[in-house]
């Protein structure tokens, strides 16, 4: 039997076909009165996002009318009945739903009868993968899992009432793209069989593991495998109407991801070490030893990873990620970096290697990788001073200072710089648009992020990109980590080294990752980049290894409502909107520059702990603290309050370190994310839903009194779908203001916290 | 007061450097050698964490030996800002305490050698010797004649960090005068029986580095890494 019979036999025949509001389903008497609280009048579009994500096309649900469907947007409700009220007693044919000639209390009838979601003619596409979070909204929907961990299916009783409490069949099916779905929606589960469940009708614990058991990740060179998940409402072994689909689009629903630091399907081929002889390289530095797939004369044409060892390094300490990284499919080219006398000869090292490794492929091994190397798709890698030395480079390529035959700007299209130094300061150590991504230890003993010295602040570099960046930061790992060989410059506190086959890990999974996300348009392992890492981690990296992620968007695929960068009045945020601070103490916006030589708290250093900036760099943040329950509220302005035009809510966010309410807190710090629309309807989450907070500053000594070292910045990215959850009726295309709440019930009751960046991101 | 400056640094130092600082210090105070040098049959100290930063200037290297080299095909000095072409030099193997020898990024000690900046071959931190290229120099003699400096009897000392690509003669004479202000010594001390080197002649600077590759081998054979790219150079 069809759970969503047609508009006329669902009126005749299932009157209980209606959405339900908050507190559970109503009789018909409640209707009216729960109609106008609801306030769902002119925010049609709200109601529908709230139902569902429908997917544009006709394949999938859309939002759709049915009878009584007056204003046809999807649903039977308050907008239906004002229309209906409001043409009582004429003609007008499209209240007049029974086609008597007269709106009239048949109609009436008929509306109050409907009332609710109309029914899906079409399979629905929605979010299913989830993970389980302990707070409201229990399940947080999301993409990315490790092979083995549980995968949740969760199907919100609140946004789809019908199906509370039904027993149904849900399918794990190989990815398919919407044309593929188009073609076949006959559901074939990766399993073997589909998996027989009862949906959950508590809000409280919408989630159900899945049974995984034998399915594995990876997907050639890809270390994701993606799958689509299905809830076969009616059970017959198809996709139809009023079935759930989680990757419905050409994406899939989740991705199974394999140990990102494991290596990956090909075998490796070495060539330990040749001399370019290039003239343009001083004959001192014209080494280079390169990894590359065994196999690469079957693959095509593969992106370029070229690595820029530090100072006092060796082009031959990188063994551990060029063997990595060729093993998922990368020529990888590692070369002797002229770091000693400094970074422009770094830089020029790193320029020349690459232009000579291109110009010379049909010598270099014997030819063997001539034809195979994709010169227009080229990352760098850099550790130290060579991680400024890439900055640099690219800068040339930028300045025009720098041109090769070879090679030009657009080919670079992702830098990585390992604790890069910052010699060179803002105008040169600049990696512009190109998407940018930092690798640090926060036990470095040498480019130490120190508040006295600008040269060792490798955030800096990160703060100056423009581009799409990324940060991982990790605890109790040391400069040298990064390499094979390098000096123990540990400086964290006894008992947090976590060695460097640990951070080699962290290294090889995270720059993976990036890579194929950038590279190859590849998302996923994207997730390992901005989640907590207490949610999710490579699997080879240990539960007690602490990571700190950080993302930012690119420009196109952000819409920034405060950046501090403008409006530098903590009342005005940066894209114009009022901002209004409730409880809160000691706010200011100020450059993120640390502005004396310790990290011991002062009043008068009020970004204390932040290396992120010199003083002629423009990255500005908010900075306040609080011993009671406090807020932040942002009001939205009217051009930008569409947040649908996002997937996500994010902010960066950092404990202020050796500050008072920092050390009373010593943990993860948890606050309050609050959406308002226009009408006055809010949906909060608390952003340990995530599986983590704000982590604490690093335990490390030195530089003053106290203890905590460099404010470590974390992205807090919030799924939107979260907050169109359990029931919410909030509209997202009118999202008046954002508040973020502290103390009390909201989250931890003490904090110093650095804000940044909040902005909706598109993906 | 510049052994009590020194000796304030070494409270930093640990294990072998620690025991060599002190030795060092007293030869930087009285210009005085006579330790026998090998070199090391133990393994590489394990070092746990990055020394402190020394003290700069500082006097604290000890010359062990002195070759005069010559190229037939010129090569640059890139470790100065006019990157000088040269065809002859010297090869100096030094002894330092670690602190000054370990790689750093940030801060690294600019070693002068007279009126010329050194190129370190080795890092020479697990053994204490540092093997280092320095092309000719020109200076002004007392008399007033222009002749090329002589690393023998030249003052060798770590000046404060800097990257050598922004170091010039400008740079370096300040550096000379801060040197001088400490009261460094004017030459390097030297081991019991130095004496320098007769000149080695090579093809080219691939053929020096060969040449080094030995001398690093003798010296500080740990250092694996840095003599195969030696040797691999062609």
């Amino acid at each position: 039997m069809d759970r969503f019979p047609t508009p006329s036999m669902r009126l005749l025949q299932n009157p209980n076909t209606r959405e339900t509001a908050p507190g559970g389903k109503l009789a018909h008497g409640g209707l009216l009165l729960w109609a106008a609280k609801r306030s769902c009048g002119g925010r049609a579009l709200a109601c529908a996002v709230a139902l569902a994500t429908f997917v544009p096309g006709a394949r999938f649900a859309t939002a759709g009318g049915c009878l009584g469907d007056v204003d046809s947007n999807g649903e039977v409700g308050g907008t239906d009945l004002a229309a209906l009220l409001s043409a009582w007693g004429g003609t007008d044919s499209a209240a007049d739903i029974d086609g008597s000639g007269l709106v009239d209390a048949a109609d009436l009838t008929v509306l109050l009868g409907a009332w609710g979601r109309c029914p899906a003619t079409a399979p629905v596409a929605t979010e299913l993968a989830s993970i389980q979070a302990t707070v409201a909204p229990y399940a947080i929907y999301l993409d990315s899992f490790n092979v083995g961990a549980t995968v949740n299916l969760a199907v919100d009783p609140l946004k789809f009432p019908d199906l509370a409490g039904d027993v149904v069949d849900v399918y794990v099916v190989p990815n398919r793209t919407a044309a593929e779905w188009s073609a076949s929606s006959a559901l074939i589960d990766v399993r073997g069989a589909s998996q027989t469940v009862a949906l959950p009708a508590n809000p409280t614990t919408p989630n159900i593991a899945l049974t995984m058991t034998g399915v594995t990740g990876g997907n050639g060179l890809s270390p994701g495998r993606g799958f689509d998940l299905v809830v076969d409402a009616n059970r017959d072994g198809v996709l139809g109407d009023g079935d759930l689909i989680d990757g419905a689009g050409d994406e899939p629903g989740f991705w199974y991801v394999v140990d990102l630091a494991a290596a990956g399907p090909l075998a490796v081929s070495q060539i330990a070490s040749y001399d370019v002889n290039d003239p343009d390289i001083l004959d001192t530095m014209e080494l280079e030893r390169i990894y590359y797939p065994t196999s690469i004369a079957t693959l095509g044409v593969r992106p370029l990873v070229v690595i820029s060892h530090g100072n006092g390094h060796n082009y031959a300490w990188y063994d551990y990620l060029g063997n990595h990284l060729a093993s998922w499919g990368y020529v990888v080219m590692s070369h002797q970096n002229d770091t000693v006398p400094g970074i422009e000869t770094a830089s020029t090292t790193t320029l020349e290697h690459t232009e000579s490794f291109l110009a010379q492929l049909a010598t270099i091994g014997g030819g063997v990788l001539n034809g195979r190397v994709d010169g227009d798709v080229i990352v760098w890698i850099g550790h130290s001073r060579g991680g400024e030395g890439i900055a640099r480079g690219y800068d040339r390529l930028f300045d025009g200072t720098f041109t090769s035959p070879n090679y030009q700007i657009g080919d670079i299209r992702l830098l990585i710089s390992i604790a890069p130094t910052d010699f060179l300061g803002t105008a040169s150590a600049n990696p512009h648009g190109v998407p940018f991504m930092l690798m640090y230890g926060a036990a470095d003993g040498d480019v130490c992020g120190c508040p006295d010295s600008d040269i060792a602040d490798s955030f800096n570099i990160l703060e100056r990109a423009e581009g799409l960046r990324q940060s991982t930061y990790v605890h109790g790992a040391d400069h040298n980590d990064f390499n094979c060989c390098g000096f123990n410059d540990f400086a964290g506190p006894t008992g947090t080294a976590i060695g460097n086959a640990e951070a080699q890990d962290v290294m090889k999974a995270a720059s993976l990752a990036m890579i194929r996300r950038v590279v190859e348009n590849d998302s996923s392992a994207e997730e390992y980049l901005w989640r907590q890492y207490e949610s999710l981690r490579p699997i080879s990296v240990a539960s007690t290894t602490t990571v700190i992620n950080e993302w930012i968007a690119a420009p196109a695929d952000r819409i920034v409502l405060d950046n501090f960068q403008t409006n530098t009045s903590t009342t005005v945020s940066s894209s114009g909107g009022a901002v209004t601070l409730v409880g809160v103490a000691n706010e200011v916006e100020g450059l993120q520059n640390d502005n004396n030589t310790a990290f011991t708290w002062v009043t008068t250093d009020p970004m204390n702990g932040a290396t992120r900036g010199r003083t002629t760099d423009l990255t500005r943040a908010f900075v306040l603290n609080w011993t009671i329950a406090s807020s932040i509220n942002w009001t939205v302005p009217p051009d930008r309050r569409d947040f649908t035009q996002g997937k996500f809510l994010s902010m960066r966010a950092a404990q202020g370190t050796r500050h008072p309410q920092t050390i009373a807190l010593l943990g993860d710090l948890t606050y309050t994310v609050t959406l308002i629309d226009e009408l006055g309807e809010e949906t909060s989450l608390q952003i340990s839903a995530l599986g983590g907070g704000v982590e604490e500053p690093y335990q490390r000594t030195g530089f003053g009194t106290g203890t905590g070292w460099q404010n470590a910045m974390e992205t807090i990215r919030l799924p939107l779908s979260a907050f169109t959850s359990g029931g919410s009726a909030i509209d997202l295309t009118r999202i008046a203001s954002v508040l973020v709440q502290f103390g009390g019930t909201s989250g931890s009751a003490q904090g110093r916290l650095v804000i940044d960046d909040l902005q909706i991101e598109k993906k | 007061m510049q052994t009590t400056s020194f000796m304030r640094t070494t409270s930093n130092f640990r294990g072998l450097s620690a025991a060599f600082m002190a030795l060092t210090a007293c030869i930087v105070s009285s210009s005085t050698f006579a330790q026998e040098v090998t070199a090391p049959t133990k393994a590489p100290t394990q070092q746990v964490g990055m020394p402190a930063m020394p003290v700069t200037p500082a006097a604290a290297a000890e010359l062990i030996e002195v070759i005069p080299f010559e190229l037939a095909q010129p090569f640059t000095h890139s470790m100065r800002r006019e990157r000088p072409e040269y065809t002859r030099g010297h090869v100096l193997v030094l002894r330092a305490p670690e602190a000054y020898l370990v790689p750093r990024q940030v801060a690294e000690p600019v070693l002068l050698v007279g009126g010329q900046t050194a190129e370190r071959i080795n890092a020479g931190y697990a053994s204490g010797f540092l093997i280092v290229v320095v092309p000719e120099w020109r200076e002004r003699g007392a008399d007033g004649v222009e002749r090329a400096g002589d690393p023998s009897t030249a003052r060798i000392w770590f000046a404060s960090p800097e990257l050598p690509e922004r170091v010039d003669a400008a740079w370096i004479d300040a550096a000379a005068a801060s040197a001088s202000k400490a009261g460094l010594a004017a030459a390097a001390p030297r081991v019991a029986g130095f004496a320098p080197a007769k000149a080695e002649r090579f093809e080219n600077r691939d053929a020096l580095g060969r040449f080094l590759a030995d001398i690093i081998a003798k010296r500080s054979p740990s250092e694996t890494d840095v003599i195969d790219t030696l040797r691999a150079t062609n």
